[in-house]
Formats: C-alpha cells, structure tokens, sequence
C-alpha cells in the first residue's frame, strides 16, 4: 500500500514538472514587457556603450577610439566637480529623504485618521508641485533685496545672504529645495510599510514597559526596514536626476561648479554641444556610479533588513 | 495575406515614387527661435513666397538652447532644415560637424552677400568660404535707470562714456541710493566677458582659431576693474542672471550691461516701474569701443540641389536692404545693411526711439564674436563664465585668473580638435 501511494505520489510530481516544463503563460504574458524593456533600456544601453567608444562620422563609418572619450570626460575640472558634487548631493539627501521621513511617518501613524489624513495631505503636497514652479517660487523667496525672507528680516537690520549666488551655500538651497518637495512622497511609502505593522506588538511592547524610543528602535524601524531599504536605494537612483530642473532654472551648475552635478554636465555635452562621444561616456560612468553605490549599499543594509 | 501585403508594398512605394509636378512649389524647412518676433518673421516669409511662387517655406520654431544640437542631429540622419538660424558664435562648430552650404555657391555665386555691411560679414566666414548671414544680430549697450541716476544726484542724460566713468558713477549709486549699481548680463555664460575683453582691445582666438589669446594687460585691467567694482566698492549686484535681470526690472540696480536685442522686453517690463534710457557700451578709456555681436546668423544645409536652390533664393530675399531694415525696426535687432543708418524706414525710427538709435550707431563698431572650434564649446564658455564668477566673488587676481583661463581654453580647443 505504502508503495503504491509512492508510486502515485512520484508520478505526480513527474506530471507536474513536466507540465511546468512546457507552461508557456508566464512567458507569454511578460513578453510584451520583455520586449519594451529590451527595446527601450538594453538595446539603448548596448548603443550607448557602442558611441562612448566610437567618434561619430557623418560622411564615413564611425571611427574607434577606445577609451579616448572616457580619458576625455576624466581630464576635465568640470567633470571631477561634477562627480563631488554628485556625491554630496546623493549623501546629504539621504539624511532628509530617508531619514527625517521615517519620525514623520510614525508621527502621523500614530495619529487619528482625520488629523493623519490632513497631515499626509500637507507633507505630500509639495510632490505634486512642478519642479520648475518649484524652483522659481524658491528664487523669489531667497531673493536678497526683494524676496519674502528678506522681507520678513529686513525690518530687523538684517540682510539676507545671496545664497544661490555664493559658491559655499548654492547646493544645499538645491538639495533643500529637493528635500522639501520630495519628503512627502517618502512618507507616504513609510506610512504604506507602517500600515503591514500590527498595532497589537506595539501594544504588547507597552505592556512590558517599552517606551516609545525602545518601540522606534526594537520594533518599528527593524518591520519598517524594507521599506527604508528601497527608499534608500531610490534616493540613491533618482536624487541626481531631480536636482536637474532645480539646477537647471536656479542656477544653471554655477556659481563656479558649484550646483552642476554628473547629469547635468551630460546634458550639456549632449544638447548643448552636441558631443556624443563624451554625453555617452558620462552616462556610462554614472550608469556604474550608481550601480556601485546600490551594490554597496544591498551588501551593507541587506544584512540589516528583516523581511518578517 | 501575403498578396494584401504586396498589394499594400506596391501602393506605397508607387505613391512614394510618384514623379513631382515641375509646377508643385518646393517646401523648404526653416528652422528659428524667433518666439516673441514671430509675427514679424511669418510676415516677411508670406511676402517672400508671394513673389516667389515656386517656394513654400515651412517656418518652424525651436528652442534656443537646443537648436544648434538638433540641426546636427538632424543632419546626420538625413534630416536638417534647408535653412536654420545658428548662433554666430557656434558657426564653426556647426561647418566642422554638420556640412553647411558655402553661400558663395548658390546661383548667384554669393552676389546677395553684398547686401551685408563687411564687419557683420565676417562672422560667418571662416577659410576663406562664407557660411552664415547675420539675421538678428545684437550689440551691447547699458540700459539706465534713470530714476535712480536722479536719486543718486547723477544726470540720466550723462550716462557714463568709460568704464572708469561707469566705476566712479556706480559708487555713486551704491553710496547714495544703497542700491546695487550694475549688473553685466553673461549672455549665454561667454558673451559678457567676451566683450569687456575684446572692447579692452584684446582678441579671444589667434587668427587660426588655434588658441585663446585674450589675456592682454589691458584685458586683464579690464577684468580687475570689474573685480574691484564687486569686492571693493561692491556696487555691482552679484547675484544669478534670472535674479539680476528681475531686480533691474523691479527698479533695484542702476544699471544693466546687455544686448540692444532685449530692448523691446525690457521696454515693456519698466514701463510704469521706472523711466529707463539707454547709453552705448563704454569705452575702456579713450580706445576706440570694439564689440563683439551676440545673435544669430542664418545658415543652409539643403542636399537637394532643387531645395538648395529655393534655399538661396529665400536667404537672398531675406538678406534684401528693405527686407533687413524693416526686420530691425519691427523687431529691435541690429540693421546689417551697408549704411543702413541712413536708409529712410531706420532714420524714421532712430528719430521715434532714440534708445534704439544708440545701438544703431554702434553698427559700426562690431566686431565678430568668438566663434570656437571644436567639441568642447561648453566647456569654454563655463571656463569664461567661471573666470568672472571668480571675479566677482574675490577668489583670485584677474592677473592670475585670467590667464589661467586663457590656458585652459586653449587647451580644450587642441582637446576638442581630436
């Protein structure tokens, strides 16, 4: 008896893996998303890597030249403040988007449903804001002889600091002005992985005397840790690419570098100068960049996460 | 299927293969970034096909900034406009990368040139062939806030000749009104700099676009005096260009150092605000002035020797005295025939606007722009741009900034050259 339901037991197994061996549906039901990410992310990608080393011709066949436009793009001051700016702005923004977001959260998880309601509403408006009106509102409130700031200190003998123009305090109006219009986002993605947290551990946590900094750091950032993870690693992917309106209406990279940062220098390669050969060098150095900085940080958080 | 298929070939290529009636006009493209001069412009093509039946021109607005990177785009698949409006001082960058007709080459071999003053000629020409024609062309002048030269106990109607006039005016201003004096428009991150060296007698390239060559001694004075006015007397407003341009505006600077070409903007943003004049670009003590344009030239890049043809004859109209005249007067550009200054429709005008008068008696002292080889433009004109910010903000001698910058362009040009 023992044998035959073995018997049965193993051809079934057998059935199925067969039967999951010639399961076409999955295949069929990606292929469309296959086939646009291959059209419009690798093949681009494979081209991309294709004109960092060629020198276009417009009356002949494309020219090799190795790594002569990456050695190009290297041997540039504006490249290496470019890539420290680039840094500093993917650095400083995490203290504000990753971090500051989480208290925030909790704050408004705590809450009751209207208040909580109101406050998402507030912090999230910002987000839906253009970037663009976003940076001009932010240009008339710094002004240093007319804007609101000024008006508001003026009457005290203050003078207000030209801010976007000096080459000490330009980059952090622009990654503050990030800040401002992206915290709310951030919050909203926390209060979604907040909501998968039962409230009955931390009731239980009270129970025993944990306060609330203990139910914080014990309970609620260890649950909250996958979310803090993909929100770090999408600070990291999309903060040098949002500094570029910001950049690009505030301050144009300047004053003396100081605001440019990787993306937009390939931008002015590409569509101000129309160098290909460089816009795609640089656009593969921050494609690595990037791709350096998430490995590290999936090797160094991956350990911290705590997925149940 | 297959048949439908070969059927669906068959009438396509046939229609694509269809021969062209002799007597179907030819569609030229024509690319611009005339927005607020529109109207004027599709005026002046409407004309242009009325007495010339056999040309339909297809006039198509871009953005400034991308203009130049799209024709080159255009051009290597193919694609570029007959006629395109480039910036002067990217003319060459755009002979080496995307293959303009030389306009000694059209059916009149290049006669309609003629009806361009030499000066405003010569910045589209480059070994020994002529590639573009200036179409809206400015030249820098200082617009005045004459309320706050009246504040500040100084005439409006003696605005400063020198820039040693203009220093000793500004630490007026500053120290009678409290206001920032001036500000100097950087034009695209060169152009501002650009002219304060060229006007100081310097010139920005060798003759053989090899290297920079404008850290003359009195260039360098030039650039000191615009430090000393921004640290020590602390006049100048050193703030972003949009934040300049706005205070101006608003009535808060005294000064703004910028092309005629801002003229009919600036016109209608102070009306009520204040009472603005305007003043010719200082002298740099008693040199004779020399400017550089900014502005835009006009350029064909047709293959087709039909297109190309129709191409000719719309630059030839478009280069036409009467047409480059009223084209100034509409829209606040330099006039760029020879002795337009004397031409009834310009005289009529200076004498309506005297402001704009001041930039038509400039005409004679423009001098091409920097026009830089190579690849590397951007990179040269950040250079440019980061010297003065440097300036301004007292982080080096213009006797050591200056040069260094001189260097450094000129090692990008040989980079850019590769």
């Amino acid at each position: 008896m023992t044998q035959t339901l073995e018997l049965v037991a193993t051809t079934r197994i057998e059935r199925t893996a067969a039967r999951r061996k010639i399961d076409l549906r999955p295949a069929v039901f990606l292929a469309p998303f296959v086939v646009l990410v291959a059209l419009f992310t690798y093949w681009p990608l494979i081209q991309l890597v294709y004109l960092s080393l060629f020198k276009l011709n417009r009356s002949g066949p494309d020219r090799f030249i190795g790594a002569d436009n990456f050695l190009g793009v290297l041997d540039n001051a504006q490249f290496h403040d470019a890539a420290y700016n680039s840094l500093i702005y993917i650095f400083l923004s995490i203290p504000f988007k990753v971090f500051l977001p989480i208290p925030l959260a909790v704050f408004i998880w705590t809450m009751g449903a209207k208040l909580g309601n109101f406050y998402k509403a507030a912090l999230f408006l910002p987000t839906l804001l253009s970037f663009v009106v976003v940076s001009i509102v932010w240009i008339w409130m710094l002004n240093p002889v007319m804007g609101l700031f000024q008006s508001v200190i003026g009457p005290l003998g203050l003078q207000m600091p030209s801010l976007l123009s000096d080459v000490a305090s330009a980059i952090y109006v622009i990654i503050g002005v990030g800040a401002w219009k992206l915290i709310g986002f951030n919050i909203l993605l926390y209060l979604a992985g907040l909501s998968a947290i039962s409230r009955d551990y931390v009731e239980a946590m009270r129970l025993d005397g944990a306060g609330d900094w203990v139910v914080l750091r014990r309970l609620i950032v260890p649950l909250l840790s996958p979310t803090i993870l993909f929100v770090a690693i999408s600070t990291v992917v999309f903060t040098i690419q949002q500094v570029f309106t910001p950049i690009d209406v505030m301050t144009q990279g300047g004053p003396l570098n100081s605001t440019t940062n990787l993306f937009y220098l390939v931008y002015q390669y590409m569509f101000e100068s129309f160098n290909v050969g460089y816009s795609a060098a640089g656009a593969l150095l921050i494609f690595l960049l990037l791709g350096l900085i998430i490995a590290a940080k999936m090797i160094w958080f991956e350990k911290l996460v705590h997925y149940s | 299927m297959s048949k439908f298929l070969l059927s669906a070939v068959i009438l396509a290529s046939s229609i694509l293969s269809a021969p062209v009636n002799a007597a179907d006009p030819v569609t030229i493209n024509f690319w611009h970034y005339q927005n607020s001069n529109r109207e004027v412009l599709t005026q002046t093509i409407k004309e242009f096909e009325a007495a010339n039946p056999g040309v339909k021109v297809q006039e198509l607005f871009k953005d400034l900034t991308n203009l130049a990177t799209e024709i080159q785009a255009a051009r290597m698949v193919g694609r570029a406009p007959d006629v395109a409006q480039v910036l002067a001082r990217l003319t060459i960058g755009m002979v080496e990368t995307s293959n303009p007709v030389p306009l000694e080459r059209g059916p009149d071999k290049g006669a309609f040139l003629a009806n361009v003053a030499s000066n405003f000629l010569a910045t589209g020409a480059y070994k020994g062939s002529t590639y573009a024609v200036p179409h809206s062309f400015g030249t820098p002048v200082v617009y005045i806030n004459r309320d706050l030269f009246r504040a500040a106990g100084l005439d409006p109607d003696k605005p400063p000749r020198t820039w040693q006039e203009l220093r000793e005016q500004g630490l007026q201003i500053k120290q009678k009104t409290g206001k920032h004096a001036m500000f100097v428009s950087n034009g695209g991150r060169d152009v501002g700099p650009q002219q304060m060296l060229v006007n100081a007698g310097a010139n920005m390239l060798s003759e053989d676009f090899s290297r920079a060559t404008f850290a003359t001694p009195d260039a360098i004075a030039a650039m000191q005096l615009w430090q000393d006015m921004a640290v020590v007397d602390k006049s100048v407003a050193v703030f972003t260009e949009r934040e300049n341009y706005s205070l101006f505006m608003a009535g808060q600077i005294g000064m703004m150092v910028t092309s005629i070409a801002s003229f009919q903007g600036a016109q209608r943003s102070a009306k009520g605000v204040f009472d603005m004049g305007v003043a010719h670009y200082p002298t740099w003590g008693e040199k004779p002035r020399r400017v550089p344009n900014s502005g835009a030239s006009l350029m064909i890049f047709s293959e087709a020797p039909q297109r190309r043809d129709a191409a000719f004859r719309f630059l030839a109209y478009m280069m036409k005295p009467e047409v480059t005249n009223r084209w100034a007067v509409q829209s606040g550009y330099l006039p760029i025939a020879p002795g337009a200054k004397n031409a009834d429709i310009v005289r009529a005008y200076v004498a309506e606007e005297l402001r704009w008068g001041v930039a038509v008696a400039q005409m004679d002292d423009l001098v091409s722009t920097a026009r830089w080889p190579g690849t590397r433009v951007v990179e040269i004109q950040i250079v440019l741009e980061n010297m003065v910010s440097a300036l301004w903000q007292g982080k080096g001698r213009a006797a050591t900034l200056v040069p260094a910058a001189e260097k450094e362009i000129t090692r990008l040009i040989a980079a850019g050259a590769n």
